[in-house]
C-alpha cells in the first residue's frame, strides 16, 4: 500500500455563505460554490473531467451535472452520513492519484432549512435525536473525570464561545454574533446537560474543490495545497453491541486519525499540526475529539481548553472558521467547508482570523451516533 | 491521463439468489454474497482493507460494516441511481489502481420487496435534490408543452420508456405489431437464458405470443417488456494484478470504465429524439477507449446490459455500437444476441429474469461476466439443463442506465481474461 501524501493538489476552492438560504436552491448553492472555485483555479466548467458529489438528500450525480452544465462527464455521488463531503474529496483524490483523470471537481451541498430535515436518520437508533445521543457522552465524561455539572457546563461553554468568536470574523458563517459564557450557561436546555449553544444548527450551504496532480498544479498557481493523508473509519455498531463501550471516546475517530497520521507521516500531532477543523456538532463532541485525535491526553482536555490552547491564537487553533457551531451543518457540505478553511489558512488568505504561518491543517468529520460512527480525517499541507 | 486497463483484477465474487427474499434482510443478503466472494477468493472478512458499498436506500457505509463485522475500516457508500453498483466498483478500482489498498471489497445490495419501493406509483424515483428539479421539470416542461421531455420523478418508469418505444417504432417505420413482436423476441431470449440460471428470480420460459398478449403496462410495453422489483446482493474482491496470482490463476482483469452523467440535456433541449441515449453513447466511448476496443461488435464476446425494459435493451444495442442505428431489428431476428449468437447479451437472464434490486444489479452483471470469462458459467446452472457457458469468451461488458429519458446516469465496465 502506498500513501496518498503529495500525490494530489487542490488548486481552487469555493464556499457559499451558510445559513437559512431561502433565496437559493441546491442548484444555486452548487453554482455559487463551484463558480468561486472555477474562478479561483482559473478554469471553466468545461475543463472538469470528472466530479464527485457529496450530498445526503439525493440519489445521483445528475443534479451537479444540471447545475454546472457539464456534458456527460462522470459524476459519482457519495454519501457517508456527516462525512459525505469529505468522502467526495477522498474518492476524487484517488482517481487523480491513479492517473485516471487530471482535473476533477468535488462538491458538497445540502439544503436543510426547507426540505423537512431536522432529525436524526440513524438506522440503529432512529428514535434518539442527536443532542440526546451526545448528551449521554457529556454526562458520562463529567462522571468519569470528576467534573461537577457546573464545572462541566462551564468547560463546554468555553468551546461554544471560542467557536462563536471565530465565527464573528467570518463573513460566510451562519452566526456571526459573539456570545458569552453566561449566554451559554443560561440558554434553554436541549438535552441535559447540553443547552442550545452546545448544539450546532441545521442550515444550507455548499462547498467545492478543484483537484489535480501536483505537476499540473504548478502550472496553474503558486500557492496550491497538497494532500498529506486520509483516514476513514466506519463502525459496525461495536459500541452498541459490546459491554465495554464507555461513551467518552470514539474508536472511529481514533482509527481514522491513526490512518491519516500514518499517511502524512505525523508522529506528534499536538506539535506538528498548525490548525484543525473538527466536527463540533455538539461542544462535547469537540472536547472528545481533542482527546481522540491525540492532542490532549485522555481526560485532560480541560487543562488545554482553560489555557486557550485551541483558541485562534493558541498552540493548535481548532475551528478557526467558527466550526459547525457557527456554520450549522448542511451534511453534504460540511467536510468540504472545513477543507476550504484549511486551504485559505495555508495560503495566508484567511483575513482577520489568519493563523500565523500554518504549514499543516487537518479536518475531521463524525457521522452517526455514539456506538456506530463514520469518521473521516483529512490532512493538507503547504507546497514545499 | 492513464487507462485503468490491466491495473485491477477480480479474485473472487459472490451473488445471492435474487427474487422475493422475504426470508432475508439487507444484512442477510450482504452476508450471502460477501461470504461466497470470500470463499471464492480464499480470504476472510478481516483481510478486507477497505470497501465500497452500493445501495440506494441505506445511509452510510455502516450497514455493510455491521453485516460482515469489519473493524473500523474505510467503507464508502456510493449511489448513482441504477448505476449505483457499477459506480461503487469504479471507485473501488480507482483506489486499488492508486495503490491505496491491497485488497478491497465492492458490495451492492437492495431490498425492494418489503420496503415500500415500487416506482409504479410515481414519485419515488427522485429524492431530495432530484425531486425538486424533477417536479419543476414536470410542471414547466409538461405545462408549457414545448421543449423538454416532461418526464420526471412523477412519471413511472414504464411510461418513460414507452415514449422511447413509440418513437422508435415511428422513426424506423415499424407497425405496432412489428414493434411488439421485435421487443417480444428480446423478452423471450432473456427469459430463456434465465431458465438456465439457478440464481434468477424468474426461471420459466415464455413464448412470443405470451409476451405480446400480456397485460399492457404503458402502451406499447406489456408485462413481459418490463423487469420486476426484487431483492438481491452481489460482491467482488479486487486487488492489483501482481497480487491476484497469489489468490487464483483464473482472475479477470479490468479493461475499462465509462461513467456518463446527464445534466438533463434531453429535458431542456428541443432535439431530444428518445431513440438514443447520449449517456450510453458517451460512457461506451470512454470505456472502449480505455480498453482499446475499436470494433465492439467483433471484439466483445458477451455483455450484460440494462434491460429494465425490452426497448431499453434494443436501444442499447445501437448506442453501444453493436447494431447500426435503426438496424437492431436484423440482429435481433438473426439471433445475434442470443446465448450462442455472435455477441451474447444478458446470458444470465438480465434484469428481466433477475429483477432490479438497484444497488446490486451492476455487480450482479459483473458476476456473470466473471463466471463466463473463466469458463465457470455452469456453476449456477439449473440442474439438468444444457450448458449455459459461452464458447471461449475473452472480453465481457456490463452496462447500467439509471434515471429517465433526458437525464441518465450510465455506468459501463469492461473485463477480460488474464493473458
Amino acid at each position: 500500500m502506498e500513501s496518498i501524501k503529495d500525490k494530489v493538489a487542490i488548486i481552487g476552492m469555493g464556499c457559499t455563505r451558510f445559513g437559512e438560504r431561502w433565496d437559493a436552491s441546491n442548484d444555486d448553492l452548487m453554482v455559487e460554490a463551484c463558480y468561486e472555485a472555477f474562478e479561483d483555479a482559473g478554469i471553466e466548467s468545461k475543463d472538469i473531467q470528472a466530479a464527485w458529489l457529496g450530498v445526503q438528500m439525493g440519489s445521483t450525480g445528475q443534479p451537479l451535472a444540471g447545475a454546472i452544465k457539464t456534458e456527460y462527464v462522470p459524476i459519482t455521488r457519495v454519501e457517508n452520513a456527516c462525512a459525505s463531503g469529505t468522502e467526495a474529496v477522498r474518492n476524487a483524490c484517488y482517481a487523480v492519484a491513479a492517473g485516471i483523470q487530471e482535473v476533477v471537481l468535488a462538491v458538497g451541498v445540502e439544503k436543510m432549512s426547507d426540505s423537512g430535515m431536522g432529525r436524526s436518520d440513524s438506522e440503529v437508533t432512529p428514535g434518539a435525536p442527536p443532542p440526546s445521543q451526545f448528551a449521554l457522552t457529556a454526562n458520562r465524561y463529567f462522571y468519569d473525570y470528576g467534573l461537577s455539572y457546573d464545572e462541566g457546563r462551564k468547560l463546554l461553554a468555553k468551546i461554544a464561545t471560542k467557536n462563536r468568536h471565530n465565527g464573528t470574523l467570518n463573513p460566510k458563517a451562519y452566526f456571526q454574533r459573539e456570545i458569552t459564557i453566561d449566554d451559554v450557561l443560561n440558554a434553554p436546555m436541549a438535552a441535559y446537560p447540553l443547552g442550545l449553544y452546545d448544539c450546532c444548527s441545521v442550515s444550507d450551504g455548499a462547498a467545492a474543490a478543484i483537484i489535480t496532480t501536483p505537476e499540473r498544479a504548478r502550472s496553474l498557481r503558486d500557492d496550491y495545497i497538497l494532500c498529506k493523508g486520509f483516514g476513514l473509519a466506519v463502525g459496525a455498531g461495536q459500541g452498541q453491541l459490546r459491554d465495554y463501550y464507555d461513551f467518552t471516546h470514539f474508536d472511529e475517530t481514533v482509527n481514522a486519525a491513526r490512518m491519516a497520521y500514518e499517511a502524512a507521516g505525523i508522529k506528534n500531532p499536538r506539535e506538528e499540526l498548525d490548525l484543525a477543523e473538527v466536527h463540533d456538532c455538539c461542544t462535547i463532541t469537540e472536547l472528545v475529539v481533542y482527546e481522540d485525535m491525540g492532542w490532549s491526553q485522555k481526560g485532560k482536555a480541560k487543562a488545554d481548553i482553560e489555557s486557550g490552547f485551541f483558541n485562534l491564537e493558541g498552540g493548535l487553533p481548532v475551528n478557526p472558521d467558527g466550526g459547525l457551531v457557527s456554520f450549522g451543518h448542511p451534511i453534504g457540505a460540511s467536510g468540504i467547508r472545513m477543507i476550504y478553511e484549511i486551504y485559505k489558512q495555508l495560503q495566508g488568505k484567511a483575513g482577520s482570523r489568519q493563523v500565523k504561518n500554518p504549514r499543516i491543517g487537518l479536518t475531521h468529520n463524525l457521522g452517526g451516533s455514539p456506538g456506530s460512527f463514520t469518521s473521516a480525517v483529512t490532512i493538507w499541507g503547504c507546497r514545499d | 491521463m492513464e487507462s485503468i486497463k490491466d491495473r485491477v483484477a477480480i479474485v473472487g465474487m459472490g451473488c445471492s439468489k435474487f427474487g422475493e427474499r422475504w426470508d432475508a434482510g439487507d444484512q442477510d443478503l450482504l452476508v450471502e454474497s460477501c461470504y461466497e466472494a470470500f470463499e471464492d477468493a480464499g480470504i476472510e472478512s478481516k483481510d478486507i482493507q477497505a470497501a465500497w458499498f452500493g445501495t440506494t436506500r441505506l445511509n452510510s457505509g455502516r450497514p455493510l460494516a455491521s453485516a460482515i463485522k469489519t473493524e473500523y475500516i474505510p467503507i464508502t457508500r456510493v449511489e448513482n441511481a441504477c448505476a449505483t453498483a457499477s459506480d461503487a466498483m469504479m471507485n473501488g478500482c480507482y483506489a486499488v489502481a492508486a495503490g491505496m489498498y491491497d485488497l478491497v471489497l465492492v458490495a451492492g445490495v437492495e431490498k425492494l420487496k418489503d420496503t415500500g419501493v415500487g416506482f409504479l406509483g410515481g414519485g419515488t424515483g427522485g429524492r431530495g435534490i432530484e425531486e425538486a428539479y424533477n417536479i419543476y421539470e414536470n410542471v414547466s416542461a409538461g405545462g408549457r408543452g414545448g421543449g423538454g421531455t416532461g418526464v420526471g420523478a412523477g412519471t413511472p418508469p414504464p411510461a418513460q420508456f414507452a415514449l422511447a418505444a413509440n418513437r422508435y417504432f415511428h422513426q424506423y417505420g415499424l407497425s405496432y405489431d412489428e414493434g411488439k413482436r421485435l421487443l417480444a423476441k428480446i423478452a423471450v431470449k432473456n427469459h430463456f437464458n434465465g431458465t438456465l440460471n439457478k440464481k434468477a428470480h424468474f426461471q420459466r420460459e415464455i413464448t412470443e405470443e405470451q409476451a405480446i398478449n400480456a397485460p399492457m403496462q404503458a402502451h406499447p410495453l406489456g408485462l413481459f417488456d418490463c423487469c420486476a422489483n426484487s431483492d438481491g446482493s452481489a460482491a467482488a474482491i479486487i486487488c492489483r494484478p501482481e497480487m491476484a496470482k497469489s489468490f487464483r490463476d483464473d482472475y479477470i482483469l479490468c479493461k475499462g470504465f465509462g461513467l456518463s452523467v446527464g445534466g438533463r440535456q434531453g429535458q431542456l433541449r428541443d432535439y431530444y429524439d428518445f431513440t438514443h441515449f447520449d449517456e450510453t453513447v458517451n460512457a461506451a466511448r470512454m470505456a472502449y477507449e480505455s480498453a482499446g476496443i475499436t470494433n465492439p461488435r467483433e471484439e466483445v464476446d458477451l455483455a450484460e446490459v440494462h434491460d429494465c425494459f425490452t426497448i431499453t435493451e434494443l436501444i442499447i444495442y445501437e448506442d453501444m455500437g453493436w447494431s447500426q442505428r435503426g438496424k437492431a431489428r436484423e440482429d435481433i431476428e438473426s439471433g445475434f444476441f442470443s446465448l450462442h449468437g455472435g455477441l451474447a447479451v444478458n446470458p444470465d437472464g438480465g434484469l428481466k429474469c433477475f429483477g432490479h434490486p438497484i444497488g446490486a444489479s451492476g455487480v450482479r452483471m459483473i458476476y456473470e461476466v466473471y463466471k463466463q470469462l473463466r469458463g465457470k458459467a455452469d456453476d449456477v446452472l439449473v440442474p439438468g439443463k444444457p450448458s449455459r457457458q459461452i464458447k471461449n469468451p475473452r472480453i465481457g461488458v456490463t452496462h447500467n442506465l439509471g434515471g429517465s429519458p433526458g437525464s441518465f446516469s450510465c455506468g459501463i465496465s469492461i473485463w477480460g481474461c488474464r493473458d
